[in-house]
């Protein structure tokens, strides 16, 4: 974000309404990662350099020390702070600010610009009609250090103008003075930069944004919020696959119902008058476990879940049906029994009497009696059902009491016949591929070693002509 | 890094991020694939029974589109370069900075093109502009046009005076303007909001066809209803080296430029409701936009 706000004293203070539309959507946007998100740029600096003037020979003519008694705050560094960095300290609460108000390497860098070229003229000597914008700004950072000495007073407008400006952070209390040099000196900087007339500020603010964009935290994270946001897309992708993939029991429920369809319409074959059901061992033995937990003696307890009487209900059916000699295998009679107890488990009769009665069945004989004898009244009609069901009506069973969705896992079924659900080599391969371009991008952009704008070791090597 | 530290080359840089481009837009292009691979095969076993096409139109082919809408908008996404944008008041000198800085001078060399965009009018800049390097080979980033994406009907559907709508919510419109009648320059107003006094409302966008628009005195749409409702321009510019095209040269290699509206629109003129939402949009939109 390159944020402009006009130096001039009726526009510059950014205001609320730029906070609520502007600053807190791109805080959340950057998720308080502020390192490289913001540049300042101060339009119309001509007015910056207007106002120095006057207090530099305001200054000259009651001497400096008179005149900084008497002027105390309300100065540049004020103004800049303000209405243009305080604003942007404040948050929502919701998310970090990017910019700490005591610890200016935070601060976003500054440039300053005049659209109106001749504004400037008064303040260029010839050293800054040569070009030699660096070097007078190593000269001028040189002197920030220092005491005001006498040489400064033979110094140029423009350079004093902008010592003034720079010199001006020393009254400012809110940050170290330690930690405000970088800040002082990148103001002599860009002010020399916007002096020299070749540059007028705008070739510090390319390099500035070049360097973010390609070695800086810019590059780093667009390339890291591109990495992962294709990561997520390919979690999303797997999952998708997750759930074509996904053991539906469609297979194991059909096969059971089934086999228990072909099991009892043999039975019906023979016995058309169908079964006569009644309670056997398992049931009468789970009456038993009852009595036992009704007694007050902890030692007696013995502990069933509902699930146990409906095991022992289909245990009991099996066993009457295997009294009337017939020859079934051990499997089907297992998988009749699954039936039987999922049928149990859906029905809404024995839904009811659980809901009725429910701790007490597993302590109370009659509550127990009861769920037994409409079990069993059930049981008779799930057997007439299934030994009597369609493929329509097994399908209806497996959906209602298998909770098993059959279309759906014939409808998937079809990708995983095809081997399209698996998380596959080629996809494997555009993902290293990602991995690999990534990884090499940003072992390149540590490499180059961007350095922060604030660090304390800026050194000016490059002239501006 | 220092005010006026340069860092040298980074072709290198440039390279790995266009690398890391193209594997991410080939795997995007690999899960698409996929995909329709899957949504042919549950479309094949939904038409052989209608409970499975039930199945299908209700949960499958929604999950199965919505995992392809965030393929695609992520390869949106993917496309656009890293870029710095400006943001501010009204009035702060937005555009302004960026005719000093990107545009042609004397002195520093710039684009030309640049100076085409308006300034100086209140609210002047009414979209998005993106500002990025031309490629002729990629058709969107073609220089000879300006691509506009413009508000659909549904979207600020709560402001009640509205502007007309295009059928389009994106148009190719021609830089170059063949009407000797009209402003060499008047492609680029729809940047800015129809002002009276330079008789936008005179001008409509007359169909190329395959070739998009171009500003003319006749054609089919007005041209003021894309003024209204464009969203973002993106405008491609070709470079050449730095001693003629400036800071641009370099800068517009590495990074977009985007031109904002003003971060306090009020409502006045004319439909003051519409003009004030839409810069609040355009606002919004710009960090999605963004990096």
């Amino acid at each position: 974000m390159l944020l402009t706000c006009s130096s001039d004293v009726s526009a510059i203070q950014l205001g609320k309404q730029f906070q609520d539309d502007i600053w807190f959507p791109w805080l959340n946007r950057c998720e308080g990662q502020g390192d490289g998100r913001l540049i300042i740029a101060f339009t119309k600096a001509s007015v910056l350099l207007d106002e120095a003037q006057k207090e530099v020979a305001a200054a000259e003519e009651m001497g400096e020390d008179e005149y900084t008694k008497y002027n105390v705050g309300g100065g540049f560094a004020d103004k800049i702070w303000a209405n243009a960095i305080a604003p942007l300290t404040v948050h929502t609460g919701a998310t970090a600010s990017m910019i700490t108000p005591t610890d200016p390497s935070t601060w976003p860098p500054m440039f300053f610009f005049e659209s109106d070229d001749s504004k400037l003229d008064v303040f260029r000597d010839d050293e800054f009609r040569a070009g030699n914008s660096i070097a007078i700004a190593n000269k001028l950072c040189d002197l920030l250090g220092k005491p005001s000495q006498e040489l400064e007073v033979t110094l140029p407008l423009g350079q004093k103008c902008i010592l003034r400006i720079a010199r001006d952070w020393d009254s400012f209390s809110r940050a170290q003075a330690k930690k405000l040099k970088p800040i002082k000196e990148w103001i002599v900087r860009a002010f020399c930069s916007l002096l020299c007339p070749n540059d007028a500020g705008f070739r510090s603010l390319s390099e500035c944004v070049f360097n973010y964009t390609t070695i800086g935290p810019v590059a780093r994270n667009h390339a890291s919020e591109r990495k992962q946001d294709a990561d997520r897309l390919i979690q999303t992708f797997s999952s998708l696959l997750s759930q074509l993939s996904e053991p539906s029991g469609k297979e194991d429920a059909v096969r059971e119902l089934i086999n228990a369809n072909h099991m009892l319409q043999r039975f019906w074959a023979k016995f058309p008058r169908g079964i006569h059901l009644r309670k056997g061992e398992c049931c009468a033995r789970r009456l038993d476990d009852a009595d036992a937990n009704a007694s007050p003696l902890q030692s007696d307890f013995r502990p069933f879940k509902v699930a146990d009487v409906f095991a022992d209900i289909a245990c009991d059916t099996i066993a009457c049906l295997a009294s009337a000699q017939m020859n079934y295998e051990r499997k089907e009679c297992e998988e009749l029994e699954r039936a039987i107890v999922h049928c149990l488990q859906s029905d809404i009769a024995v839904k009811r009497i659980l809901q009725r009665h429910g701790n007490a069945i597993t302590s109370h004989r009659e509550p127990l009696l009861r769920l037994q004898a409409i079990c069993l009244e059930r049981t008779i009609r799930i057997l007439h059902y299934l030994a009597n069901a369609n493929e329509e009506d097994l399908r209806s069973v497996a959906m209602h009491c298998y909770h098993i969705d059959v279309d759906e896992a014939d409808l998937i079924g079809t990708v995983v016949g095809e081997g399209l659900s698996d998380f596959s080599e080629t996809d494997k391969e555009a993902v290293l591929a990602v991995d690999q371009a990534f990884q090499t991008l940003i072992r390149l952009i540590d490499e180059r070693g961007f350095t922060p704008v604030y660090s304390v070791n800026n050194s000016e090597t490059l002239d501006t002509n | 890094m220092s005010i006026n530290q340069e860092i040298g080359p980074v072709e290198d840089v440039l390279l790995r991020r266009q690398e890391l481009r193209d594997s991410l837009v080939k795997l995007c292009k690999h899960l698409l694939e996929r995909l329709r691979d899957i949504d042919k095969v549950l479309e094949h076993s939904a038409k052989q029974d209608s409970r499975r096409g039930k199945h299908y139109e209700t949960l499958w082919k929604v999950r199965i589109r919505s995992c392809e809408d965030r393929i695609v908008q992520f390869m949106r996404r993917v496309e656009v370069r890293p870029s710095i944008c400006t943001m501010g008041k009204r009035g702060q000198g937005k555009t302004t900075l960026l005719h000093s800085w990107l545009g042609k001078s004397k002195s520093r060399g710039g684009l030309e093109e640049i100076l085409k965009l308006p300034t100086g009018d209140y609210d002047t800049t009414a979209a998005l502009i993106r500002l990025t390097e031309a490629k002729k080979h990629e058709p969107k980033l073609d220089p000879r046009f300006l691509f506009v994406d413009l508000i659909s009907k549904q979207e600020l559907s709560d402001v009640t005076e509205r502007p007309g709508h295009l059928a389009e919510s994106f148009i190719k419109l021609q830089k170059q303007v063949n009407d000797e009648q009209v402003e060499q320059n008047a492609a680029y107003r729809i940047c800015r909001f129809p002002v009276e006094r330079y008789e936008d409302h005179k001008l409509w966008l007359d169909s190329n066809g395959s070739d998009g628009y171009h500003v003319s005195r006749d054609g089919s749409e007005q041209f003021s209803i894309a003024q209204w409702t464009a969203k973002q321009v993106s405008i491609p510019v070709e470079l050449a080296s730095e001693k003629q095209h400036g800071y641009a040269a370099k800068l517009l290699r590495a990074v977009d430029v985007i031109d904002a509206p003003g971060a306090d629109s009020h409502q006045a003129g004319e439909l003051p409701m519409w003009k004030a939402r839409k810069t609040l949009m355009c606002s919004r939109q710009r960090f999605e936009k963004l990096m």
